[in-house]
């Protein structure tokens, strides 16, 4: 991934945004909203960032992401959006393509993997995937998420649990929520 | 699998390359002519011509309208602490808010459906005894149906088992192509029916259902549930109320959970039947802020002690992170800390307590008292001194746990670090002065 020059001018200076983290911002709202919205969105994101050019720290993505974010809630405030089990796989799989010439072990894994992300809530998935996709550490991912790093923390660690069995299993199984051992025991299952 | 397995797992799917090629590059096309042509849609018209090319624009200024209202990131994200003084502001004003809508409105988003039970509705019971903690072995399947609602695309019941007291909620949607179910147990005890004029929560829930429960004392006439949150602009106030189903002194709600939104200020309100009203926030078991202390803070605290049976213990930290929170109290030479859920009943699920020396540290000084781990939670608490600004705790691997300081204690918890980085844990501690100091974490 490149790094953009802060010495050089402005338009290059996005110029190198736009080439190191353009694809990152778009897969990022793919996972958010529908692709119209999103392709105008990835505009708007970079229009953002060419106004506060000066502001823009290096690395840059997780600032990028934060007002893509923002500027996905602004979109989302005329009309919430409704949030189904399909829809979120759908997005999971648009926003993620399988390389071409992949393996089939990988197909098998990325329908396993995704199924089980579709099935956790907003929150913890956004957790794992500004992790694990976005290559964010937790204090940025909890920037983007807009919560406490703490919290985030939290997020995370709840959202590895729910999905590490759904992993092993498949999406087939029960999705049980171990949560932090806690007794008595509230328990979520969410098909 | 282990968390590092799975995080591999997962990045090896991280998109690598663009989901829709034709997308990124229209969308370039567009940033590109935005910032060389007049033709940005955008921009600020006078008499119909554009004032501003925003191509002879030095980057930096903003002199255009585009996307005013998008927050840029700061140092930091706004942290759960300033979304709950939101809350607070929002508590303030909602009264008279939530009073406008529910003279007009009195919303119940899907109203109780006469009838029988629907097929989702008989199939609660299995999900829920699916949900059951495997030490119950025999199956408990006399269940009394506390409420029941459905409309055409969604349906919740809400159970009550005779035998063990659990509670347990089903709900089922549909929506486009798709549907979700989501069942909860609560093996607490139901609260007892409260005093004159009183109303106890037994149980919450906030995710793709709210759902709230419990008990109200026997003066009570009816009993609502009012939610009030801002548009997201701004610039107005939203409300929805929602009538609570009775079932001799048990109450439940049942909402969708977008209903609901984060930020949204929920309360119980009801009327006694000599005509007064009272309310509850439903969040004031971690008040902030100055917020008053509710019976929910009390039993929040309870949950954590362990009942109401250890008099004298004082809170020291109360913090709430998302759907969990941290309690410590001290008291007569001992300490107690949890780890508990966020909403009623506030289980908690990583206690520990211990003594604690009757004299605190050095003004200067931090120490460690009590600590421990369960499961992937790890926790050390301790006291600091006068002069003590800032705790951390940094563990082997170099991640630092950002503690909680309030009263003379500390608090450091997390659920991600390793037993190995943990065991070789230093406690690093910064004084007004801003001189830092550390010492071996010993718990």
């Amino acid at each position: 991934m490149s790094t953009p020059d802060d010495a050089a001018g402005p338009r290059e200076r996005l110029a190198a945004l736009w080439s190191a983290h353009a694809v990152r911002v778009q897969a990022y709202l793919w996972r958010h909203t529908d692709p119209d919205t999103a392709q105008d969105l990835l505009s708007e994101t970079f229009l953002v960032a060419w106004r506060r050019i000066d502001d823009v720290p290096d690395p840059a993505l997780p600032w990028l992401l934060v007002v893509a974010r923002n500027l996905v809630r602004n979109a989302h405030r005329a009309a919430r959006r409704r949030r189904t089990l399909d829809d979120d796989l759908a997005s999971l799989e648009a926003s993620a393509p399988l390389p071409e010439a992949a393996p089939e072990a990988l197909a098998v894994e990325r329908d396993t993997l995704l199924r089980g992300l579709a099935r956790l809530t907003e929150r913890e998935r956004e957790a794992l995937l500004l992790v694990a996709w976005d290559g964010l550490a937790p204090p940025e991912a909890a920037a983007v998420a807009g919560c406490s790093t703490a919290t985030f923390h939290v997020r995370l660690h709840r959202a590895r649990r729910r999905l590490a069995p759904l992993a092993e299993d498949g999406a087939g199984g029960p999705d049980r929520s171990p949560g932090v051992p806690r007794s008595p025991a509230p328990s979520r299952r969410t098909a | 699998m282990s968390p590092a397995e799975l995080d591999e797992r997962l990045a090896r799917l991280a998109p690598t390359t663009s989901p829709d090629p034709e997308r990124l590059d229209a969308a370039r096309a567009a940033l590109d002519a935005a910032l060389d042509g007049p033709g940005d849609p955008r921009s600020r018209r006078v008499g119909g011509a554009h004032v501003l090319d925003l191509g002879d624009v030095p980057a930096g200024d903003a002199p255009l309208g585009v996307a005013d209202d998008v927050v840029v990131p700061l140092d930091r994200g706004r942290t759960a602490r300033e979304r709950r003084r939101r809350r607070v502001r929002l508590g303030v004003a909602a009264a008279g808010v939530v009073g406008v809508v529910g003279v007009g409105l009195a919303l119940s988003p899907w109203g109780p459906a006469p009838g029988p039970a629907s097929p989702t509705a008989a199939s609660c019971l299995a999900h829920v005894a699916d949900s059951a903690p495997s030490e119950n072995a025999e199956p408990d399947l006399a269940w009394r149906t506390l409420a029941h609602e459905a409309s055409g695309s969604a349906d919740a019941t809400l159970l009550r088992s005779h035998a063990t007291g659990d509670t347990g909620f089903c709900g089922n949607r549909t929506d486009g192509a798709g549907s979700t179910s989501t069942s909860m147990l609560w093996t607490n005890v139901p609260p007892e029916v409260p005093g004159t004029g009183q109303v106890a929560v037994g149980g919450a829930l906030d995710g793709e259902w709210y759902v709230a429960w419990g008990a109200a004392g026997a003066d009570v006439t009816s009993l609502r549930l009012h939610a009030a949150w801002s548009a997201g602009d701004g610039s107005s106030d939203s409300g929805l109320v929602v009538d609570a189903r009775r079932d001799g002194a048990d109450w439940s709600v049942f909402l969708r959970g977008e209903e609901v939104p984060d930020d949204a200020v929920v309360s119980l309100v009801w009327q006694l039947d000599d005509g007064t009203e009272q309310s509850l926030p439903l969040d004031s078991g971690w008040p902030e802020g100055g917020a008053a202390e509710t019976v929910l803070t009390q039993q929040r605290r309870d949950a954590c002690t362990d009942g109401p049976g250890l008099p004298g213990l004082r809170p020291v930290i109360e913090e709430r992170y998302d759907d969990l929170g941290l309690t410590v109290a001290v008291g007569r030479g001992q300490l107690v800390a949890c780890m508990q859920e966020a909403v009623p009943p506030y289980d908690s699920g990583n206690t520990m307590s211990g003594p604690v020396a009757a004299q605190g540290p050095a003004p200067d000084e931090a120490v460690s008292e009590v600590g421990g781990s369960a499961d992937d939670d790890r926790m050390m608490v301790g006291r600091a001194g006068d002069d003590v600004a800032r705790v951390e705790v940094l563990l082997a691997d170099g991640t630092v746990v950002e503690g909680v300081l309030s009263d003379g204690y500390w608090a450091a918890w997390t659920s991600t670090a390793s037993e190995k980085a943990w065991d070789g844990a230093r406690l690093v501690w910064f004084l007004e002065d801003g001189s830092r100091h550390e010492r071996r974490l010993v718990g």
